[in-house]
């Protein structure tokens, strides 16, 4: 049960991740990134890449957030300059375009086969909690998904960049005027976006393995596990995935593998009617 | 019935594609057929009622499941056994519409997005009824006991897309047409219009589902094999991509989406695996080249075409039965009641509206005369757009009643209030004309008798018999009536390219259309040049005149000199209260008003006796 539970929140905190990284990009720069699925998967394959020929584990770590940041970057700078004045569904529909064609690149490049990786550091190893045993990789994710979220939390909140970030997110033009250069802040959110994506995929890639459609089957638990949060809040997505992972493996043991699935809608919708908010937010639901 | 000969005409045209190709022509021909079907549902959804929907591909499985375990399972015929599965999947689109009403935009999205996902599962945990993960095999197709082949079927999907494109067409220029693109332009104007949001969101979302059936029940047999793959996420962005890369919103853009993305492919097949990538290539380079897709992209061709079909119901006969019929079209003549004979038509008793922790009324009060013109004055923030917002139902009143012909509008939500104003005889404008752009100005009049018009989505899309008439009768009252208010420029041209004043004359058309006892202009003159604007007044007294029913109208001005001018009665305000209520003459001679307008307050207060300026 311990296991089982552990499990599930390290399975949250991969959501919390892909969430994390959704609500960094939405808050500054309003959009809503369907790519940010393909980012995790992009991080996988570099984790898989790097880990055949260097088994040092910072310089993989470097890699892994180096490839984040590029994909961040490319993405900034097509959303920035390419779809200046578009409309929030042209948007929408360009991450979700350019998100089949690195699903497909991917795709044409490895081929449908998954792969095996180890977990980063800690290899396979496992680990005794009570009578049940867990592997150590599925600790460092929750561990590292907490760490992540608390470091982004404060350096919101603390730092210059931080607060010239959420004055951004605040209102655009404002921000511009009191002198903050808005266009840094925008690609700093989307490269940061990339990094936890990135990094979700290093840290899933040693469990389910490492296949094109790695990020694809996470990233609708992301948006659920965003809403969940309130969609504004950097740790109520962390708290969010972590809640959805616990909830989703309770409702296996309790009623069966079969709504596993389902289970995530269900939240979605909950939440959706009865609390707005999301557990953690402040903004309201856009409700018409 | 030009409708239905049209639909059939291209209907037989294109389904004639299917016996001069060769075998494999054939079959790519309807595959696209089956996808422009799908595709014009989802544009219906997401480009003209402007609701974002990632459930296509569900629907469309809905359809392609239900008809070959209606036809397997339960050995129903097969002209039963599509119309059924085209009804399981109305009815699904119906309760996810309703489920998912009060969410818009990315949410509305996400949970389309989750209900497809969910029905992945069922797909796949069905056991023997959906084959799970290997999915069901079509029987070859039996139409009433003849055994159909593959170029047969070919021939019917292409049939039905011709004939499905030429209807939705139809639709979306009918009364349900009408509302779902005033909805998609503004909530709330089109709930003041009389239109219901929540039936028109659910029926768009039960429509599109429908189509997405009917495209899956095609697919099915044309195919002959389906599993859950064909109906995951890949093939509902696929969907999407159509109506983004053939345009939003436009019947044509339906069927050029879906064409160009199969056919360019094909032509390349020399691309072999990375067919899915050259789609995502495409689709990103016609977003950054031509963010109004292939239909946008062929404007000339396009309105060639809209020039050289058929133009249902955008007759321009004037029907010369109810020319007289100027300014009481449609609907029941004098069906406003009024509780006594001396009741007023309009009452603000101690109406109080608070916006977080500003008082925006506090305590207004005053009274309109049936048939007379009323001025509503006062500077800037004294409250006066807020007291008909009040009235609309569009600000909640937390202390004090508003009553109509004496009867106290109590007990409704502020949401009912919205959709009951014109039940209730009220009509009124804004400030910046909200008139929808894509529709042209006749049409945009006729948005206000929507809820005297009776065609629904299929009466609509058909167009015959009384709901034609019905349509031709209203078509020529909004002509008349935009006539009467001296409109010159295009009818039929989008409204979009209507200037300002002609904005707002389509805008006073669309409020007259409603045959309101109560109409409340906001600011009617601002914008306008003060001759207009004195001839926009003198306008309104003779509609006045003219209306067979006492015709009240409120009219809140900047302009106090137009008021003072031309009004019967006038009030003034001043912080969210009313100061007086008069005649013009007596109003202007009140001390509180003068000092409102000049801003004595501070002096009054203090020194008692301020020199006069």
């Amino acid at each position: 049960m311990i296991s089982l539970v552990i499990g599930g929140m390290a399975n949250g905190a991969i959501y919390g991740l892909v969430a994390l990284g959704i609500v960094l990009i939405f808050r500054t720069t309003g959009v809503v990134n369907f790519a940010q699925s393909e980012f995790l998967m992009a991080g996988a394959y570099a984790y898989l890449l790097v880990s055949l020929v260097q088994s040092n584990s910072l310089v993989q770590l470097v890699i892994v957030a180096a490839v984040g940041v590029a994909l961040g970057m490319v993405f900034f700078l097509v959303i920035r300059y390419l779809f200046k004045q578009a409309e929030e569904l042209q948007v929408l529909i360009a991450t979700l375009a350019m998100s089949i064609i690195l699903l497909n690149l991917a795709r044409v490049v490895f081929t449908d086969t998954p792969s095996r990786v180890s977990g980063w550091v800690f290899g396979d190893r496992t680990v005794a909690i009570g009578s049940s045993i867990v592997t150590v990789n599925s600790l460092l994710v929750l561990a590292g998904g907490l760490t992540v979220a608390f470091v982004i939390h404060f350096w919101l909140r603390f730092t210059d960049t931080g607060r010239a970030m959420r004055a951004v997110a605040e209102n655009r033009q404002h921000a511009a005027l009191s002198g903050i250069p808005v266009s840094r802040m925008l690609a700093i959110s989307w490269i940061l976006g990339g990094i936890m994506a990135a990094l979700g995929g290093l840290l899933l890639a040693p469990a389910v393995g490492v296949y094109p459609n790695v990020g694809q089957d996470v990233l609708f638990k992301g948006f659920v596990a965003a809403t969940l949060g309130g969609f504004d809040s950097v740790f109520g997505a962390m708290v969010g995935g972590v809640l959805l992972g616990v909830i989703e493996v309770l409702g296996v043991v309790f009623v069966g593998g079969d709504v596993k699935d389902v289970i995530s809608f269900g939240v979605l919708l909950l939440v959706l009617l009865a609390r707005p908010t999301g557990l953690l937010g402040r903004m309201a639901v856009r409700r018409t | 019935m030009k409708v239905l000969v049209t639909a059939t005409v291209t209907g037989l045209a294109m389904a004639g594609l299917a016996f001069v190709l060769p075998p494999y022509d054939q079959y790519v021909v309807g595959r696209i057929a089956v996808l422009i079907v799908v595709t014009l549902g989802l544009n219906l959804l997401v480009g003209v009622a402007g609701l974002l929907s990632l459930a296509s591909a569900a629907f469309m499985g809905v359809g392609a499941y239900a008809v070959i375990i209606f036809v397997t399972a339960l050995k129903l015929p097969l002209a039963v056994a599509v119309p059924l599965a085209v009804l399981v999947a109305w009815i699904a689109g119906w309760i996810l519409g309703t489920v998912s009403l009060r969410l818009s935009g990315f949410y509305l999205a996400l949970v389309t997005l989750g209900f497809l996902l969910s029905f992945q599962v069922v797909l796949r945990r069905g056991g023997t009824l959906t084959g799970a993960g290997y999915g069901l095999v079509a029987p070859v197709p039996d139409l009433f006991g003849i055994q159909l082949t593959s170029q047969e079927w070919s021939a019917i999907a292409l049939f039905v897309a011709g004939a499905t494109a030429i209807l939705v067409h139809s639709l979306t220029r009918s009364r349900i047409g009408r509302a779902w693109l005033t909805m998609k332009f503004n909530e709330t104007a089109a709930e003041l219009c009389g239109i219901d949001l929540a039936r028109s969101k659910t029926s768009a979302f039960a429509a599109s589902a429908a189509l997405a059936a009917l495209g899956g029940c095609l697919y099915a047999y044309l195919v002959g094999a389906i599993s859950p793959e064909a109906f995951g996420i890949p093939t509902t962005v696929e969907h999407l991509s159509y109506i983004v890369v053939g345009g939003m919103g436009s019947v044509l853009g339906s069927v050029l989406g879906p064409t160009f993305l199969e056919l360019a492919p094909e032509l390349l097949r020399s691309l072999g695996e990375s067919r899915a990538l050259f789609f995502g290539v495409t689709l990103l380079l016609i977003l950054v080249v031509a963010p109004r897709g292939l239909a946008g992209l062929t404007q000339i061709a396009y309105r060639w075409a809209l020039s050289h079909l058929p133009d249902f119901g955008r007759d321009d006969r004037v029907d010369v039965v109810h020319a007289d019929a100027a300014l009481r079209p449609l609907g029941h003549r004098g069906r406003w009641k009024r509780l006594s004979a001396d009741a007023n038509e309009l009452d603000f008793h101690g109406v109080r509206v608070v916006y977080g922790g500003l008082v925006a009324l506090d305590g207004l009060s005053f009274s309109v005369a049936p048939g007379s013109l009323h001025g509503l004055i006062g500077p800037n923030g004294a409250g006066k757009t807020t007291a008909i917002n009040a009235l609309c139902g569009l600000s909640s009143v937390v202390a004090g009643e508003i009553s109509v012909g004496g009867e106290i509008l109590r007990g409704h939500s502020v949401r009912s209030r919205r959709h009951n104003l014109t039940r209730w005889g009220i009509a009124r404008t804004y400030q910046t004309p909200l008139v929808v752009p894509n529709l042209s100005a006749v049409e945009n009049v006729m948005v206000g008798m929507h809820s005297e018009l009776h065609a629904g989505i299929l009466t609509g899309a058909i167009n015959i018999g009384p709901v034609r008439r019905e349509e031709l009768r209203a078509r020529a009252i909004a002509k008349r009536l935009l006539e009467r208010l001296g409109f010159e420029g295009d009818w039929s041209a989008p409204a979009s390219t209507l200037g300002f004043a002609m904005l707002r004359k389509v805008e006073l058309a669309r409020a007259l259309a409603q045959a309101p006892r109560l109409l409340l202009l906001d600011e009617p003159t601002s914008g306008l040049e003060l001759p207009a604007a004195q001839a926009a007044v003198r306008l309104l007294r003779d509609l006045q005149q003219e209306a067979d029913h006492p015709l009240t109208i409120l009219i809140v001005e900047h302009n106090v000199p137009l008021i003072f001018g031309s009004c019967d009665r006038v009030t003034a305000m001043d912080q969210g209260r009313g100061l007086i209520t008069d005649r013009p003459e007596l109003v202007r001679r009140n001390t509180e008003v003068l000092d409102s307008y000049l801003g004595r307050h501070g002096h009054v207060g203090n020194s008692g006796n301020a020199p006069a300026h």
